[in-house]
């Protein structure tokens, strides 16, 4: 193992200083460290405002006094690093260069190290005298980060100050350290980040090769650092300075250390971890400790699976549990007695008109509003489990899953959308690069059971099969996601080989959920329904209405009693009657058709409501075929709207309509086919 | 680091930042600031799942999905050492 060397210009930091009447201190830090705040309080008044030259970004320059002793401050624009990616870290590092400030202070937030210690650890490589201001302690403090700051102080070799910028605190200590440096008072001992010995091999051969050859003020062994590092603008700088056969030797240098492109700054963050190790303790206990203990099994490549299914399993538990005696009640104390009014009402109206009301209307978007509760639930369980923090731990769980089955790392984002709606979900897979995995994505998100599908599914089960509701809903939810996966895994094997990209998550820390986001959501879903009951689901029932009245204004003669018939050969193979075979045809539109299109042929505002109707009619083997086909059917014209808006052209809409059908079709057929040998 | 965290990357596998963090033996914040620095390189890119989808989403001013967590993708053009320049 080789090694480490010390990144950096020490030997230079005694270097030659422009002597000054009036010190010059430079204010470093990253953006949002607080450097203006910091900057407004030592100047005050005693400030102007300019551009840099030949630039437009914001030059600040300001005087202020300590000590009786008067100081120059500039501020310099906000940098991540003084690598030149970008405008402010080129001003900001040729300012220190040439300029050579008698002093820079670093400002870093306290509450987040790690990410502002990284500019402290190229500021420390250089030969300007460094003090770290150590900004937002109150804020560290808040989030339970305790920082040693003499400890801290020691792993960098500078002086460290703790200060609350928005405050005032600590800037008079922060004064007066920088008054000792610039008195010499302070010896300065600067640890420096580190790189490989071989690494330090191609430094100095680049050093011997650049030597004498490097334009002031640029150091010798911070621009060798910087071509190892593949700096743009040092990199065209030394080329323009070169004779072409010794940049063509550099060149070789570099062109066998690439891996130094990342080797440098991988060194600075093996610093800032080990100076963060020694200086700063986390808090060991509460929400983050509580997070990472329940995470070690709701992540779980295995057991987060299980985890998932438990609690899709417990959200269809309480839906039935609760849902369903609210959804009876409806049913019959307000569907039922509603009708009852209109019928004693419209006793004197053509029978037509009555017909319409009772059995149209009321019969069709009644039916769908008994399940408001049902969808209530939904809506409430899983914004509950948003709010938490859960969903990305299920969608986590959900992408290693689908990753084993060959599916992009980036499809599970829009599918697990689907959940709400597969409108959203198609759209989502914008987000996804590569055509043919976008293109996958779009075609098995309708498989992602919606909650209109779900809560169509959670009525009929609870009709068809009262208290085995919970495990037969279950189920489905669980055959629709396996259907998504072998779709998806057919799909990928068709029309993506790509190479899959690496995706990392961000997740959120568990947390107490927040009552008013969640009533928020469940409001304006509900509303959202109510709107849709009250519009599409209304025509559609009264267009269903009529085609079951008219020619003769007998339901089996009607033309959807012929329309039914003459579609019904294919529902037979899953056991269906034509009224099924309609209901589901009608699913086509909004999913909650199918529902409004039972209640109107089944005369639902009749006497023990829809629900009593169903489960005398059919057999639990047709009832599970038809759940089946029902959460495995088509999806809605919007979806397919979409679906054909995303993926350009009809075709792959087609292609998405033809493959949920014949699954549809074939699976539930099956269904019915075992249930029937199993004597259901 | 920054080359450990760029060798788990370029296995293709989806990461959470704090399974990363144990992985490489430091805190989720160390990892988030790799994932920028690497952002700013241009090796990853944060995915803005919300932005053009949700503007279109009805719902999307109520959406309980806030801004609480961020996703990133390492480029498919990118390998694990970046290019110097030319």
């Amino acid at each position: 193992m080789s090694e480490p060397y010390p990144i950096g210009i020490a030997n230079l930091r005694e270097g030659t200083k422009l002597k000054r009447e009036i010190p010059l201190v430079a204010l470093a830090g990253q953006p949002n460290t607080g450097k203006s705040t910091l900057f407004n309080l030592l100047t005050g008044l005693n400030q102007h405002v300019g551009n840099w030259p030949g630039k437009t970004i914001e030059r600040r320059e300001g005087t202020f006094q300590h000590n009786s002793r008067s100081f120059r401050l500039i501020d310099l624009p906000g940098t991540y690093s003084l690598t030149a990616n970008s405008p402010e870290e080129l001003i900001a590092r040729e300012f220190i260069l040439r300029e050579q400030p008698d002093l820079v202070i670093a400002l870093v937030s306290a509450a987040n190290l790690e990410r502002s210690l990284y500019l402290v650890a190229e500021l420390i490589s250089l030969p300007t005298p460094l003090v770290v201001a150590l900004n937002m302690m109150d804020v560290a403090e808040l989030e339970g980060y305790r920082i040693d700051v003499e400890l801290l102080q020691a792993a960098l070799g500078v002086p460290v100050v703790p200060v609350v910028a928005t405050r005032a605190q600590g800037v008079r200590e922060l004064l007066q350290v920088v008054e000792q440096v610039l008195n010499k008072e302070r010896v300065l001992m600067p640890r420096l980040p580190e790189i490989r010995a071989d690494h330090r091999q191609a430094l100095k051969e680049i050093q011997n090769l650049i030597h004498g050859y490097i334009p002031a003020p640029y150091p010798l062994e911070w621009a060798a650092l910087k071509l190892l590092e593949g700096d743009a603008e040092l990199t065209r700088l030394v080329r323009e300075s070169l004779p072409p056969e010794r940049w063509e030797a550099v060149h070789e240098v570099l062109r066998a250390h690439d891996d130094a492109l990342m080797a440098v700054a991988s060194g600075r963050y093996e610093w800032i971890n080990r100076i963060l190790r020694a200086a700063v303790t986390r808090p060991p206990i509460g929400q983050i400790g509580l997070t990472e203990r329940i995470d070690r099994f709701a992540t779980h490549p295995i057991l987060g699976l299980v985890i998932l299914a438990l609690v899709l399993g417990g959200v269809f538990w309480v839906t039935f549990t609760l849902g369903s005696p609210l959804q009876e009640w409806l049913e019959i104390q307000v569907v039922e007695r509603l009708a009852e009014f209109a019928a004693t009402s419209l006793a004197a109206a053509p029978t037509w008109l009555q017909g319409l009301v009772v059995d149209g209307i009321i019969g069709g978007v009644g039916s769908v509003i008994t399940f408001l509760p049902i969808l209530v639930i939904f809506f409430a369980a899983f914004g509950l489990l948003e709010d938490i923090g859960y969903m990305a731990r299920a969608a986590y769980v959900m992408d290693n899953f689908m990753h084993l089955m060959g599916l992009h790392g980036k499809s599970f984002l829009p599918l697990f959308l689907g959940f709400g709606c597969n409108v959203p979900a198609v759209m989502g897979t914008r987000v996804i690069d590569s055509w043919s995995a976008r293109l996958v994505t779009i075609l098995i998100a309708p498989f992602v059971p919606c909650t209109a599908r779900m809560a169509v599914v959670a009525f009929l089960a609870g009709a068809f099969f009262e208290r085995y509701a919970t495990l037969v809903s279950w189920g489905l939810a669980l055959l629709a996601l396996s259907m998504l996966v072998v779709s998806g895994v057919l799909l990928n094997a068709l029309l993506f080989r790509g190479k899959r990209s690496a995706f990392i998550m961000e997740m959120p820390l568990y947390h107490i959920p927040n009552s008013r986001t969640i009533a928020l959501l469940v409001w304006q879903r509900t509303v959202a329904f109510v709107k849709k009951a009250g519009t599409v689901i209304l025509a559609f029932s009264v267009l269903v209405w009529v085609l079951s009245v008219l020619p003769g204004g007998e339901l089996e003669g009607s033309f959807l009693a012929r329309f039914g018939k003459l579609v019904e050969p294919v529902g037979r193979w899953m056991g269906f009657d034509w009224r099924l075979t309609v209901a589901l045809l009608t699913s086509f539109l909004a999913k909650e058709n199918a529902v409004a299109t039972l209640g109107v042929v089944f005369g639902a505002a009749e006497e023990g409501g829809l629900s009593q109707m169903l489960l005398t009619t059919y057999s639990p083997a047709v009832a599970l075929a038809f759940l089946t086909a029902t959460m495995l059917f088509i999806p809605c014209a919007a979806t397919l709207a979409v679906i054909k808006q995303e993926a350009g052209s009809w075709r792959w809409a087609l292609v998405n309509l033809a493959l949920m059908l014949a699954l549809s079709v074939s699976v539930s057929s099956l269904v019915y086919w075992l249930a029937r040998s199993w004597g259901w | 680091m920054l080359e450990r965290l760029l060798a788990e990357l370029d296995r293709g596998q989806t990461l959470s930042v704090e399974k990363l963090a144990l992985q490489l033996e430091t805190t989720p914040a160390m990892v988030k600031a790799m994932l920028e620095h690497l952002e700013r390189q241009g090796q990853v890119a944060t995915v803005d799942f919300c932005q053009e989808m949700c503007a279109e989403c009805p719902l999307g001013s109520i959406c309980a999905r806030e801004k609480r967590q961020r996703l990133w993708q390492l480029k498919l053009d990118c390998v694990a050492v970046a290019s110097r320049p030319a």
